[in-house]
């Protein structure tokens, strides 16, 4: 449940492409904070609630990136949630973009369509670069 | 006298049926009371099922093929500083990967 059950698919796809291809986190709203009806659990056990300021933004995103051992560069929302509103991209989404800023591939929201999604960016990155042999085998 | 050496109602069921209608109320209240207080357009937090349901139904995202939207957005480095990056700024040449998702 959550994003956290993708974000493994997710880095290893950027591990085999990050010689090709810029993989970013965007962080925008929490999906499941303890003021929702369903809060979820995170790995360090603390309660997340919705950052209010942008400064507690960052700071969730620092836990964040501490607790999944995050490799990935963060892109972090604005207060207003813009990025994610004009993505549709609430609460967990995947696009891949061409170099000249076309959508390439996009997934269905949620974290099924996420999962699913992964195979098809790395078979998009497959079409135009070779595959790194090293991580083939 | 300890309460559990009391004599067993005489037909133990029937306290385990008063429980359980009395549990199924409550959660059917809470939820009826829940529903009626959430705005129906966004999820407030739903399980991944509920938001898969809705991305078929209302996606207001960029289709493949389609310009991605412009954005300015914070980005963090590893010592957690912030500068503002803009879409334009993070195409550089190669292709681009965007992973919505948060903490929980």
């Amino acid at each position: 449940m959550g994003f956290r059950s993708q974000f493994e698919g997710l880095t290893q796809l950027a591990e085999r492409w990050r010689f090709a291809a810029d993989f970013y986190m965007v962080y925008s709203r929490e999906a499941f904070p303890a003021e929702s009806p369903w809060p979820a659990p995170v790995p360090d056990a603390q309660p997340v609630e919705s950052p209010e300021t942008l400064e507690e933004r960052f700071q969730l995103v620092e836990r964040f990136k501490e607790s999944f051992g995050s490799p990935l560069p963060f892109l972090v929302d604005g207060l207003d949630d813009r990025m994610v509103a004009d993505y549709d991209a609430y609460p967990f989404r995947l696009y891949a973009l061409t170099p000249e800023g076309q959508v390439a591939v996009t997934s269905d929201k949620g974290a099924a369509g996420f999962k699913a999604t992964l195979g098809r960016v790395d078979a998009w990155l497959g079409g135009r670069f070779d595959r790194p042999e090293s991580l083939d085998r | 006298m300890p309460w559990y050496t009391t004599t067993p109602p005489t037909r133990p069921g029937s306290l385990f049926t008063l429980t359980a209608a009395a549990a199924l109320g409550w959660i059917s209240l809470t939820g009826a009371a829940w529903a009626e207080s959430t705005p129906k357009t966004l999820p407030p937090g739903c399980f991944a099922d509920c938001a898969d349901g809705l991305s078929s139904e209302n996606d207001r995202g960029p289709a493949a093929g389609s310009p991605a939207p412009a954005f300015e957005a914070w980005l963090l480095d590893a010592d957690g500083h912030a500068e503002s990056r803009s879409l334009a700024d993070l195409l550089d040449g190669r292709p681009v990967i965007l992973a919505f998702g948060s903490y929980t």
